[in-house]
């Protein structure tokens, strides 16, 4: 699992996972994650498209960086193109929780409206 | 069988240990298994036997406080069967409540999500107990997605 972190604008923040986001990719990552992505309580988009494989460990870690920064008045978005990662989070329901797009353009465009 | 005892693994089953090093190899021989189906396995089935393999691992681990967990994989015609032993805690996941799903951020909490995930990918399943271990074969159709 690695991790890389852009700015987005002058207010928000692109995080980029690539890998496994299972209990060994949550295990591996959470730490930096929290400390780049939630931390800052800046708007979000996180791009999933690289992430091969998600599993329940994984949504809750991206459930509770997502009420997180909500607590921070910050938005998150999740860019999550077609495939079975984008099917596993619809059954899970977290497309209602999240706002989800299934290109990056849209995702930071929803993104950078909200952080005005 | 004391703690400190090689696994006995029978043949065709997968030991899942408990190191993070030793779930990813049988993570990947897993893979290897579905490979040598009759017909090569589509990404959504590779997901699902995947996502049903780590739910089910990780939650006799976590939860059921398990000290060995093994799976075996095999072909029919037109599904996969994963089968799963473990010493844990008695848990029938096919009897289990389902959890309400959370209709905002704030009423999410974690817990119970492996669950209606596993209930969605799995076309059937069946549980038994026998001398304190659990037996669990869930059926994934080949052509899942």
């Amino acid at each position: 699992m690695d991790m890389s972190v852009a700015p987005l604008g002058d207010k928000a923040r692109e995080v980029t996972l690539n890998g496994r986001l299972d209990t060994a990719g949550v295990d591996h990552i959470e730490t930096r994650f929290n400390a780049a992505a939630v931390s800052p309580g800046r708007p979000l988009v996180l791009d999933l498209a690289d992430v091969s494989f998600i599993s329940s460990i994984g949504v809750r870690m991206l459930i509770t960086a997502a009420k997180r920064l909500k607590a921070q008045q910050a938005l998150m978005v999740l860019h999550v193109p077609a495939g079975p990662v984008r099917e596993m989070l619809e059954v899970a329901s977290l497309d209602s929780l999240i706002p989800m797009f299934a290109t990056l353009d849209e995702a930071r465009a929803s993104v950078l409206q909200h952080a005005g | 069988m004391t703690p400190d005892a090689a696994p006995d693994t029978p043949p065709g089953w997968i030991e899942v240990g408990a190191a993070p090093r030793d779930y990813d190899n049988a993570r990947l021989q897993l893979e290897a298994d579905l490979g040598t189906g009759p017909s090569p396995a589509s990404p959504a089935l590779a997901f699902a036997v995947a996502l049903i393999f780590e739910e089910v691992a990780t939650n006799a681990r976590r939860h059921g406080g398990a000290r060995q967990v093994r799976v075996r994989l095999a072909h029919h015609a037109e599904s996969v069967e994963l089968s799963f032993e473990d010493d844990g805690a008695a848990f029938d996941p096919t009897a289990a409540a389902m959890p309400d799903r959370p209709q905002s951020l704030d009423e999410a909490e974690p817990g119970g999500l492996g669950l209606v995930l596993l209930r969605h990918y799995a076309a059937a399943w069946a549980y038994d107990r026998h001398h304190g271990v659990n037996h669990l074969r869930v059926t994934v159709n080949r052509g899942a997605g």
